[in-house]
């Protein structure tokens, strides 16, 4: 009968239980690996038949076969090669342990018999949990990370010799000693106390926030739209365990989490840079790992520079914030992951980047022409597009604003939990910026009042019929912010702020 | 018109003596079928240009005209009746290649001006082409960025007949953001070029069309003009063959002035309003200038004011003088800024005040 020894793999950002099946049979000595892995899965013999030829252990003049199972799910990683060890050690009767159908392994091997970190182990931990494995055998550096999933019993461990002694309750498991252990208090370093002036702007910015509408800010190189969009995350609610687990899982299986190993608990904000690919950003790679929309889940992604990004590339961020997530297929694998983020993107109103002042010489059609270079569907998800005007300090010294984003924050919270309760029995709806028109209908009531501005300004700037929506949309947070029941005429009217750049087009003199 | 096109491309043969030689063999295939002799009859044709006629095939000529049709192109012929006497002057090519359509009596009144223009330019275009337009009169210019697609496209806002010249052949964009302009001015007028299809914007090729600018216009104003600019080529053809032109006055430390005022110096006309470019064709003037002076805005303010302004927008409009963005007027009139946005929204909507390029907040 074969050792079956139970690991984990991973499949977007969910883990699945792996039986790894080992027998040796007697006959030429070989190795062979089956079960779709690649080739760090394979090259698992080579480490295998080095640290088992270590002074503890002998490795078997057997053909030996181990199998993956599910074996016609594709595997990576490295991290399969405790598990093999140590059912070959079983299958070869080096080791006897009590209990193995109760662990799940998960580690790399070194040559020398040590473990190695891994990827990833947040989401196979959440599996192990799932299919019922109450403990995971882990290298002690993912030790912290593997512990942040309740009602699992994490053992970590640094190398092989010291898993077998456990397993066999030779030696009881001793708490391996970890570093920095406190308890960091999450903290920004950030907080908008740091912009001066820009009320207006930071209004904009907390309704965005509340409403979850993506933004676009305008203005000249150097007024602050960068210093703005890094202190959002600041304002926004603080992450449900729920979704700092989500989070954590993506950071965990793109390998950026090995360092901090704890739940990420800072809502993620990510700025690519304007030369990324479509790969860098919606994800890809041979292994179709996450992208930065996907980095950027619960949190803001930042695009500075808008105008310089490819056009295609930004156009393919469009389905991804329709659905919320992404579908990436690559020859080897098809992974789905979560991007349910917030866009905050920054440009400059014309190429000179300074329209409006005398310096700028741009004609109207260069600056159309700019502008053009995001799509208009692109534009159209952007509820909120907004003028940063530089300030000047002089001026500013006498009247000083405490704002602090602490403050900001209790005022989205409070949006958020009206629009929490009007949602509640709405899949998929979660804020105002999604609203679909039949629900505009049904909770964008507005007051006559307000009806009447609309109409003004509908005749007046000649917007589109589309622009309609997302005037509601906008409305409708502030009167949520307010906690009113009908959009009030002073909701409309700062809704109708909230469009700089269309309405800037009606003035222009084009064709 | 295969002729024509033959005779406009002979190696060697300038506008002079095509003209020439239209003049004696009034049709352009006689000059094809003319024996040497008949030729040499011909005052200034020499026996080399003769030689160069002679040899000169029509293959090129061929693609050309296989080229227009496949690009929509149209030829008008030195001969056409819609070819105006008027715009033959001097150094004319006997041949145009146009895209939209040519009115009859297709002389106007040109507007040129420079690429890099202010706001103060754009705003003078903008009125003089829309003026124009309402009184029927053709706005010519060239295309270019600045007050020539400016000027275009006021022409066309306002309903009017606009001719553009360009440096290219009439299939090619250029600037390219003026892709939509260039339709449109084919629709409400005709893009028009001495350049075969499939030429390419060169340097070389803007004064020769400026030039065509300065034919086809009977009055030509220009409006801000740098040093040693295209504008001022144009002024000074126009000049030279006789046409009114108008510069517009403005600071003489403007960069953008240096030619205007130059033009000035040199006996140009002072434009100081649209009625400028009209007056001598039609009897006086009583229309008030288009656009919004002034005058007219402030008097629409009181008139709102009467209606329904409170104390805080009052105190807005007093700070009003200049262009303010929403932090220096919350400064002024001393509230937060978040309270200032509905009543600047509602303000905005009513017309009282606008919003302007930018972002910044006037009258």
């Amino acid at each position: 009968m074969a050792s079956v020894v139970k690991s984990f793999s991973i499949e977007g950002v969910d883990g699945y239980v792996v039986e790894v099946e080992i027998k040796t049979i007697l006959g030429q000595p070989m190795f062979s690996i089956v079960g779709l892995g690649d080739t760090a899965v394979k090259e698992a013999k080579e480490r295998l038949e080095a640290v088992l030829s270590h002074k503890d252990f002998r490795f078997p003049k057997m053909k030996i076969v181990i199998n993956l199972a599910p074996s016609s799910l594709k595997k990576r990683g490295s991290h399969f090669d405790l598990a093999m060890a140590v059912g070959l050690l079983m299958e070869s009767n080096q080791a006897e342990p009590k209990h193995i159908g109760k662990y799940g392994f998960i580690g790399e091997l070194s040559l020398d018999g040590r473990l190695r970190p891994c990827n990833g182990v947040l989401p196979m931990v959440m599996a192990a949990k799932e299919a019922g494995i109450k403990n995971v055998v882990v290298p002690v550096e993912n030790l912290q990370e593997a512990a942040l999933v309740n009602g699992i019993h994490a053992f970590g461990f640094s190398n092989i010799k010291e898993v077998i002694d456990f397993l066999e309750e030779k030696i009881p498991y001793q708490v391996p000693p970890t570093g920095n252990e406190e308890k960091v208090k999450h903290e920004f370093s950030l907080d908008f106390r740091d912009v001066h002036g820009q009320d207006a702007m930071i209004e904009y910015i907390v309704v965005a926030a509340s409403g979850g509408h993506n933004m676009l800010m305008i203005g000249a190189p150097g007024c602050g739209k960068s210093m703005i969009a890094k202190r959002i995350p600041t304002i926004l609610p603080a992450m449900s365990e729920q979704e700092s687990l989500e989070v954590t899982k993506i950071y965990s299986v793109a390998g950026l989490l090995r360092k901090s190993g704890r739940l990420v608990r800072d809502r993620p904000f990510r700025a690519p840079h304007q030369n990324a690919s479509t790969n860098a950003l919606i994800g890809g790679g041979n292994n179709a790992l996450p992208g930065e929309i996907s980095l950027s889940h619960n949190g803001v992604l930042f695009l500075d520079e808008i105008a310089e990004f490819n056009r295609r590339t930004l156009d393919a961020l469009r389905q991804p914030m329709e659905d919320q997530k992404v579908t990436i297929s690559r020859v080897n694998f098809t992974n789905t992951y979560p991007a349910n983020f917030m866009l905050v993107a920054a440009m400059n109103p014309c190429p000179c980047g300074h329209y409006g002042n005398d310096k700028c010489r741009c004609t109207d059609y260069e600056v159309l022409k700019y502008r053009q270079k995001i799509s208009g569907p692109m534009l159209d998800r952007m509820d909120i597009q907004k003028y940063v005007q530089p300030v000047n300090f002089m001026e500013l010294s006498g009247q000083k604003i405490e704002r602090t984003s602490e403050e900001l924050r209790q005022r989205v919270e409070n949006a958020r939990k009206v629009q929490q309760k009007r949602y509640a029995d709405i899949p998929g709806i979660n804020c105002n910026a999604q609203m679909t028109p039949a629900l505009i209908e049904e909770y964008c009531e507005l007051e006559e009042e307000g009806r009447r501005i609309l109409k003004l300004a509908y005749d007046r700037f000649q917007y589109s019929a589309r622009t309609f929506h997302k005037f509601l949309r906008v409305g409708r947070t502030f009167a949520d912010m307010e906690e009113s029941e009908k959009i009030r005429k002073k909701d409309i009217a700062a809704a109708l702020m909230a469009r700089d750049l269309d309405k800037e087009q009606s003035g222009m003199l084009v064709v | 018109m295969l002729y024509s096109i033959w005779l406009s491309r002979i190696k060697g043969i300038g506008t002079h003596t095509q003209k020439k030689l239209l003049e004696r063999f009034i049709r352009p295939e006689a000059i094809y079928d003319a024996d040497f002799d008949e030729l040499l009859s011909v005052p200034g044709v020499g026996e080399a240009y003769a030689r160069g006629i002679k040899n000169a095939r029509l293959d090129d000529a061929e693609i050309i005209l296989e080229n227009c049709s496949r690009l929509g192109i149209k030829v008008l012929e030195y001969t056409n009746p819609r070819y105006p006497e008027k715009a033959k002057e001097l150094d004319s090519p006997i041949l145009l290649y146009y895209k939209g359509t040519i009115r009859e009596n297709c002389v106007g009144v040109g507007i040129v001006g420079a690429r890099r223009c202010t706001a103060y330019g754009k705003e003078v275009a903008r009125e003089a082409a829309k003026n124009l337009a309402e009184k029927g009169i053709v706005v010519i210019s060239g295309m270019a960025r600045g007050i020539d697609g400016y000027a275009h496209t006021a022409c066309i806002k306002a309903g009017g007949y606009t001719m553009a010249f360009l440096g290219c052949s009439p299939d090619i964009c250029y600037p390219k953001e003026h892709d939509m302009l260039m339709g449109a001015i084919i629709e409400n007028g005709a893009v028009v070029s001495e350049y075969p299809p499939e030429t390419k914007v060169r340097a070389e090729y803007f004064p020769q069309r400026n030039l065509l600018i300065g034919n086809f216009s009977s009055k030509l104003l220009v409006v801000e003009a740098g040093k040693n600019s295209g504008a001022l080529i144009t002024a000074n053809y126009a000049m030279k063959i006789g046409r009114e032109v108008y510069a517009v006055p403005n600071s003489i430390y403007a960069g953008t002035a240096v030619g205007t005022n130059q033009l000035i110096k040199e006996g140009a006309k002072i434009y100081t309003k649209a009625s400028d470019l009209t007056s001598e064709n039609q009897v006086m003037e009583t229309k008030i200038p288009l656009g919004c002076t002034p005058a007219k805005r402030s008097e629409k303010i009181n008139l709102d004011a009467k209606v329904n302004l409170g104390e805080l927008e009052i105190r807005i409009l007093g700070c009003l003088k200049e262009a303010k963005t929403i932090s220096q007027l919350a400064e002024e009139v001393e509230c937060l800024e978040k309270e200032l946005l509905e009543t600047i929204s509602l303000m905005e909507i009513m017309g009282v005040i606008k919003t302007l390029a930018g972002g910044k907040i006037s009258l």
